[in-house]
């Protein structure tokens, strides 16, 4: 070996999850080497450059929250920004902002240079060298030796990854990458089981060869929303995305072709996400639809690339070109760099504990796409737990495992751990059951205790925290306890054209009604200092105050389950009376939990009970053999 | 460290149904003594009762009013049979009294115990063997097993047939309201409250069908309750006899005779009946028996299936009868005319609706006593042909959890008629879907997206 260089943590991978955890270890003081195959590729958007969308948005807010880096970069170099759902209710709003790439890539990667303890290296990993059952480094193409204490591998799609352009197809992590194929290998010879997914990507179009007259313009919300909680304003000019449809001819040339692409050649096996189907899929699987949204997204604000969503394809060239030009505004499209499909391994990420340490190999963690999941924002989440978690292995203390009724990334972490993911796995809002808590305006309230905990949030900021949230618990006791007259809040009544009061009440019950609010309250002299970030949850937390106190007693509940720990290598051959099915899954997922082990598809009640008691006796055998 | 996990609090009636002078109302959990609580009305709250004593007391429902009076037992944990706290209420025999006290209690914040969850609890608690592997056997198998009729097992295959496919349904509704949540970027149908609320409604009325069938189903397993009231002396408990075809109850011509309620059952055409002879029902008695005696037939009266009002035709109708009329009205009910053997005094002027059953006899001739078994037979049968291929079997448990189902989706229906956003409906139709599940054993949190991917064009 030519060089040995030694860290604490070692990230292999600089992409969205690779990033936050790189950037975790080393503001906790620890020394971090970054291994990516190429320095500009450092938090590169590889499919549409927005950030955000159901669920994803608040993920963002979550990882600002913990004290990530996602929200910032974005609100940096976003380029268009709205609040998706605001004709639904605040628990499901949810910002979504296009992002310059370019510019988002080099935020990104100036952030991991410009900070202390992290070093970024060019290198592709070969092998992982694993001792006595734990990881002590990595080594390189470049015949480099890697020592480090914890690894984090953050791979995405290029574990033999394989480009799909119609008959075409080549090896390669992203179009024009190379892709990871010994680390695989590796990987596989230490006894983890793998699987093959696939995604897809679009066309990307020349901006000069658009005829915008023919579309849509949808614009962003002004003033821009923010991702994280201390961003004061948004200073990118915002530009506009263009909106037309596919049409009959469109499909026509699509189903024409079907017997040229990959998938319908049967010349792969890998699994698609079935909420992110290729053009064909869609055209195939919804025959009777007339037409399909497509959405020309900008690049960046210099960039003279425009990115098709919508259009995501697997198609020859020469049949993207045809195909695209059906469809009005596209009539003489130059496809710059053409759609592909691509399919790469995956490690089932069953294979993990909740703190995402690998349970074959102690002190390897694995977060992002290699798990299964799609996104950068599913990407990201991971990636800020796995890299506090590998911190917290160095200074033998307790992995962070945030929990379901607290976070999207509890619940997407405690999904890829429990359940079998057999397709690409995305956030959505209906996969959290306390959806009502998890809002993106109160990710601050969640999570900032655990970035503070974790030495990411500083003093002031956690402080600022506490501070508003005393001040909200104060607000809204208050308003139980004020008591109004007729005569001291009719006249405001009548202004907001509400109904009189015919006796005293308590001001609470005066705010709750939904033409008065909390906007109402200040009118009739009360609480006239409220800030307007405290005032929003006051008026939330009247709002919802029925559902979300079912909710919370439902989370009482599942917390009781969750509590119940079921120890390391317990032995469930021991246990007598336990199902087939509900046996092996265990086995095999190792749940950390009674209420874990209940979310295994294929466990049931009974093996839940059973499994209580044999809990339970062990702890009696263990009490009285002491 | 505490390892038991606290149970929720769960209640069945303990006695078997039948005749007997007391039946037995169990309720186990960590929150028993705080439900009994809001149940029972004594000089001191259960919950400050010692272990292992025993009150007297009345049972009160919700509009404070009296349902029964009753000896309750407070059993502390660990030292009850289950493991928990424990509580026991004695109530008066028959199903009636004991019926009322358990859906009380599970209005209260209880839930209907699962056949065999009892033994289950005291297996959890680590109160029975636990190292006889037999015992673990029937544990697992006491959700299916332990209902024990193989007919009913027969018949319970219809009940998850019909619920499974309503939580289908439901879930297609969840989809729909979650595709306006997550995927509110997708061109596809826009969000459409009323035709959510239309679905729901629809899905409202088949739970109330199928809870009908299973009140058939009850009826055929545990017999229709057919109570006989009216004022005293006109002669029940001698149309009572007549039904049974035996002299069960004493009969006389001293009003006042009987002074509880007696029960007995027979089979007319098929349909099981459980006869209930009821004290005669008059306003002023300066007896406190015959009072207390009065009270239950009222009561008899309010868990009936079906009132035969009795009147003699040889008297005048006083201004008493008319009263109590007034009060059977409520219930569903037949008029029956005794005596007919005598002279009518030809002044029966009771406000009967024109399609309430009425039935003239002779208790003592036996004249029309035919028509009478006819009568309840049909009436009890709703006049439906099919009434014994429609029935389906549920138990108690299963009946609450399609309540529970139905409760969920009226609040959503009202949520999404004020005008909420959907991620509030959204719970209510989680939880009926999870109620749903309840009945037939399955959870899943994928169903909702799944049913959304193969329903809609999904994705960019
Ligand atoms: N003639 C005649 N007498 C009857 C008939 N049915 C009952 N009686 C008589 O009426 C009297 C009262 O009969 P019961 O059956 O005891 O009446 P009841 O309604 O149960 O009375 P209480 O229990 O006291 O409220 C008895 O003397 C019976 O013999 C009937 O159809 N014809
Ligand atoms: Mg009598």
């Amino acid at each position: 070996m030519t060089a040995t260089f030694e860290y604490e943590i070692l990230v292999v991978g600089g992409g969205h999850a690779g990033v936050e955890a790189a950037l975790v270890g080393a503001r906790r003081g620890h020394s971090v080497g970054l291994l990516t195959i190429r320095r500009e590729d450092v938090g590169a958007m590889s499919c549409n450059p927005a950030i955000g969308g159901s669920a994803k948005g608040q993920v963002v807010r979550e990882i600002d929250a913990l004290g990530g880096e996602m929200a910032q970069v974005i609100d940096a170099t976003g380029i268009q920004f709205r609040m998706l759902n605001l004709s639904k209710g605040p628990a499901v709003w949810a910002p979504r902002a296009q992002a310059d790439r370019e510019l988002y890539r080099q935020e990104t990667l100036r952030r991991v240079e410009s900070q202390p303890n992290l070093r970024l290296h060019e290198e592709l990993v070969e092998e992982l060298i694993v001792e006595n059952g734990q990881i002590v480094g990595v080594a390189t193409e470049s015949l480099a030796f890697f020592r480090s204490e914890t690894v984090i591998i953050a791979a995405g799609t290029f574990l033999r990854g394989l480009i799909h352009i119609g008959e075409e197809r080549f090896p390669g992590g992203r179009i024009g990458e190379r892709h990871a194929e010994k680390l695989s290998i590796s990987l596989q010879g230490l006894g983890f089981r793998h699987g093959r997914m696939k995604t897809g990507t679009p066309p990307r179009v020349r901006k000069g060869s658009i005829d915008f007259s023919q579309m849509e313009v949808q614009k962003g919300d002004v003033p821009p929303p923010r991702f994280s909680f201390s961003t004061v304003q948004i200073t990118q000019p915002q530009i506009c995305c263009y909106t037309s449809y596919t049409n009959e001819t469109t499909h026509r040339i699509l189903l024409d072709n079907l017997h040229r692409t990959a998938m319908y050649a049967g010349r792969t096996q890998a699994v698609g996400a079935r909420y992110c189907p290729s053009v064909e899929d869609k055209v195939v699987r919804f025959r009777d639809k007339p037409k399909h949204q497509i959405i020309l997204e900008p690049e960046g604000l210099d960039n003279d690339l425009m990115y098709v969503n919508g259009f995501s394809t697997s198609m020859p060239k020469e049949i993207q070109d045809r195909a695209i030009r059906t469809i009005p505004g596209y009539a003489n499209a130059e496809i710059i760099r053409y759609g592909y499909a691509i399919e790469y391994d995956f490690i089932p990420p069953i294979q993990l504990t909740p703190g995402l340490e690998t349970r074959v190999v102690k002190n390897l963690f694995l977060c992002g796409q290699i798990n299964g999941t799609s996104g950068y924002e599913e990407a990201a989440g991971q990636g800020i737990v796995a890299g506090i978690n590998a911190v917290q292995r160095l200074r033998g203390e307790d992995f962070f495992i945030p929990d379901r009724s607290e976070s999207y990334i509890g619940v997407m972490i405690d999904d890829l751990v429990t359940k079998n993911i057999d397709e690409p796995y995305r956030l959505f809002t209906s996969r959290a059951e306390y959806r009502l808590r998890l809002r993106q305006d109160n990710a601050d309230l969640r999570l900032t205790r655990y970035g503070h905990d974790y030495g990411l949030i500083n003093d002031e900021r956690y402080e600022a925290l506490q501070m508003k949230e005393a001040e909200i618990g104060r607000v809204r006791n208050q308003l139980d306890h004020i008591t109004v007259s007729p005569e001291s809040v009719n006249p405001v009544l009548s202004e907001l054209e509400s109904s009189h009061l015919r006796s005293k009440c308590a001001l609470s019950d005066v705010a709750r009604r939904p033409e008065v609010g909390m906007s109402g309250v200040k009118r009739m002299g009360y609480f006239c200092n409220l800030s307007e970030d405290v005032e929003f949850q006051v008026n939330l937390a009247l709002k919802y105050e029925g559902y979300i106190a079912r909710q919370d007693q439902e989370i009482g509940r599942y917390r009781q389950l969750e509590q119940k720990r079921i120890p390391d290598g317990f032995d469930y051959d021991q246990v007598k009376g336990l199902s087939t099915e509900g046996r092996m899954k265990m086995k095999a997922i190792q749940p950390a939990s009674i209420g874990q082990a209940g979310r295994i598809s294929g466990v049931t009640p009974a093996d839940i009970s059973v499994l209580l008691i044999s809990l339970k006796n062990r702890k009696r055998k263990m009490i009285r053999n002491n | 460290m505490k390892f038991e996990i606290e149970f929720d609090a769960i209640a069945a009636i303990s006695t078997s149904p039948g005749v007997g002078a007391i039946s037995i109302v169990r309720l186990s959990g960590a929150d028993a003594l705080k439900i009994a609580d809001r149940i029972f009305k004594a000089r001191i709250k259960p919950s400050s009762m010692k272990s292992h004593t025993i009150r007297f007391g009345s049972v009160i429902s919700d509009q404070e009013t009296i349902v029964d009076q009753v000896l309750l037992t407070v059993m502390r944990a660990p030292s009850t049979f289950t493991g928990e706290d424990t509580v026991e209420i004695n109530c008066h025999g028959g199903q009636v009294a004991a019926r009322l006290i358990l859906k009380n209690l599970i209005h209260n914040g209880a839930r209907a115990a699962e056949p065999g969850e009892f033994t289950k609890r005291a297996f959890l608690n680590g109160k029975l063997d636990l190292t006889q592997a037999e015992a673990i056997d029937d544990l697992i198998h006491a959700r299916t097993d332990s209902a024990g009729l193989l007919a009913v097992k027969q018949l319970a295959g219809h009940l998850s047939k019909y619920v499974h496919n309503l939580r289908q349904g439901l879930l297609e509704i969840a989809s729909r309201i979650e595709l306006a949540i997550d995927f509110s970027e997708e061109e596809l149908d826009p969000y459409n409250p009323e035709q959510i609320i239309s679905l729901l409604t629809e899905t409202k009325r088949a739970i109330q069908l199928i809870i009908g069938n299973i009140e058939r189903g009850r009826i055929i397993k545990e017999g229709a309750s057919v109570v006989i009231c009216g004022k005293e002396n006109v002669g029940k408990s001698s149309i009572f006899n007549a039904l049974l075809t035996k002299k069960r109850a004493i009969v006389s011509s001293i009003p006042g005779t009987t002074r509880d309620v007696i029960e007995d059952s027979v089979n007319i055409s098929g349909v099981p009946l459980r006869l209930f002879d009821a004290a005669g029902i008059r306003q002023n008695t300066d007896n406190e028996i015959e009072d207390e005696g009065i009270s239950r037939s009222r009561r008899a009266v309010q868990e009936a299936d079906l009132v035969l009002f009795v009147l003699d035709q040889s008297q005048n109708i006083d201004r008493e009868e008319r009263e109590l009329y007034q009060y059977v009205k409520g219930y569903p009910h037949m008029v029956v005319c005794n005596k007919i053997d005598l002279i009518s005094s030809g002044a029966h002027v009771l406000p009967i609706e024109p399609d309430v059953v009425f039935v003239s006899v002779s208790a003592l001739t036996g004249q029309g006593i035919d028509d009478l078994t006819q009568a309840i037979a049909q009436w009890i049968a709703r006049n439906d042909p099919h009434f014994f291929d429609r029935a389906i079997a549920g138990n108690f448990r299963q009946e609450t959890c399609l309540q529970q189902a139905l409760e969920s989706i009226r609040l959503s229906i009202c949520s999404l008629r004020e005008g909420n956003p959907p991620e509030l409906a959204a719970v209510d139709v989680q939880a009926a879907i999870r109620s749903l599940g309840e009945v037939i054993g399955v959870v899943s949190h994928e169903d909702v997206l799944n049913s959304i991917f193969e329903k809609f064009c999904i994705g960019k």
